[in-house]
């Protein structure tokens, strides 16, 4: 359980996510989620505040409270982006941010992509400081990257519950895709309205992958086969209904070794997970001939990668 | 990691995942954060009817127009959200109408407004039929 919840992973992983994370905001508040800043200037009587709205009790809505938040949300996620002020800018992002949902979903909607990306924010500044190349294994960072693999997984797995609580076993037999479809259908998912067994055979692929998501914290190949299958899960999704859980996509990110794109310093060198390196690995490991690793695995921006172990090479180690 | 860091972040977690799984069972999306994750979680009937909400409105002209959602601020999903509410007092409207104002500083007055829900019926998953109907509206007073 231990070594589940701590594993010591290298904190350059961390900073890299969390220069991706803290753009990602900069992006999503000015430009992906662009719904949010208009709800300033919507009459406060369309206001209904979400539980922890009226809880706290935060403030209603006005032209000015919206715009002050955007700055300084922004101005707050580009200092932790740029991995300085690292605590003190990362929780203000996670409270503005959380503040930012509670004027994004108290006008009669709430979305469901957020979860793993507000746990991101809440455990990456709890890493401390972490830089680009410092591959020093640590437990925080293992921790915080386990955070939000397992809220990833928890979103996709409590998805299909949610399925079955709110649609029941109507959700994968009856016309839940065709719904959608109507509502928000493309030129290429409107012509599957004329087959309506290819939907519902697709309602029950989806209710499997979300039961099956677990498999993403699984390291090795079935781990790689599984992420590979939800980037594919949205950008279909995407092409279908013009709906793309961004925040949610983003926090795949905390699956990949990130720690193997090495930009800073001299020279970029592609990301080494390829199949064949992997293969290649595998035999070496197999034989515990350490010496006879690949060349472009044991050298990384022109540095003998001393710290790298036969985890680094797992998609989710 | 110390061993005190280690304990604040398993209590951390257990709190967060024992609220999140009470909030898939029991909560609803007022519980945000911790609410069910239940996107696209409706289903329809092989044999019933989808139902997409519109505003349309009409001005001091005489025009029927139908108002796009994004141009009062809010999406779709919003107004469909508070259709219970308009159902119940349709004078809540006067929001959306001051919101249009607002959006729309030069755009013809609007004397009418009524949320409309274009409905598509399905017979065995197909799309056999469509109708509209009002679901609630508003109308100025006085001359």
């Amino acid at each position: 359980m231990t070594a589940f919840w701590f594993p010591a992973w290298p904190r350059s992983r961390v900073a890299i996510l969390r220069t991706a994370l803290y753009l990602f905001v900069v992006v999503d508040v000015l430009w992906a989620t662009g719904f949010v800043a208009p709800h300033g200037d919507v009459p406060g009587g369309l206001y209904q505040p979400l539980f922890i709205g009226r809880v706290l009790p935060l403030p209603t809505p006005t032209p000015l409270l919206v715009a002050g938040i955007q700055v300084v949300l922004v101005v707050a996620a580009l200092v932790a982006a740029a991995g300085r002020l690292p605590r003190v800018a990362g929780w203000l992002v996670f409270a503005l941010y959380l503040e930012w949902m509670v004027i994004a979903f108290s006008y009669g909607k709430v979305d469901h992509d957020r979860f793993g990306f507000l746990v991101a924010l809440a455990v990456l500044p709890t890493v401390g400081l972490a830089r680009w190349g410092d591959d020093e294994r640590d437990e925080r960072a293992g921790w915080a990257l386990r955070a939000i693999q397992v809220a990833v997984v928890a979103t996709y797995f409590l998805a299909a519950w949610a399925k079955l609580r709110y649609g029941g076993l109507e959700w994968v037999n009856g016309s839940t895709l065709t719904r959608a479809i109507v509502r928000r259908g493309t030129f290429l998912s409107d012509p599957l309205l004329d087959v309506p067994v290819v939907l519902q055979a697709t309602q029950y692929g989806i209710i499997a992958f979300e039961l099956a998501s677990p498999l993403l914290l699984v390291p090795g190949r079935w781990g790689r086969r599984m992420l590979a299958l939800a980037v594919a899960f949205h950008l279909v999704t995407f092409a279908s209904i013009t709906i793309i859980f961004l925040p949610h996509v983003m926090c795949l990110l905390a699956f990949l070794p990130l720690e193997k794109i090495r930009a800073v310093g001299s020279g970029w060198k592609p990301p080494q997970f390829d199949r064949t390196n992997d293969q290649r690995e595998a035999r070496a490991a197999s034989t515990m001939r350490r010496t006879a690793r690949p060349k472009a695995a044991s050298t990384a921006g022109g540095r003998p990668a001393a710290k790298s172990s036969r985890n680094d090479r797992s998609w989710s180690t | 990691m110390t061993a005190r860091g280690r304990s604040i972040r398993a209590a951390a977690t257990a709190c967060v995942l024992l609220t999140l799984l009470a909030g898939s069972a029991w909560g609803e999306d007022d519980h945000f954060p911790f609410g069910p994750f239940r996107m696209f979680s409706r289903t329809t009937k092989s044999t019933g009817r989808v139902t997409a909400s519109r505003i349309e409105a009409v001005t001091t002209e005489g025009r029927t127009i139908t108002i796009a959602d994004a141009r009062l601020g809010l999406r779709r999903a919003e107004v469909e959200g508070q259709i219970p509410r308009f159902r119940r007092d349709p004078a809540l409207l006067r929001h959306l109408v001051a919101a249009y104002e607002r959006f729309q500083p030069d755009a013809p007055e609007l004397v009418e407004l009524r949320v409309v829900n274009d409905i598509s019926r399905l017979t065995d998953g197909r799309v056999t039929s469509h109708e509209t109907r009002v679901v609630a509206a508003w109308a100025r007073e006085g001359p």
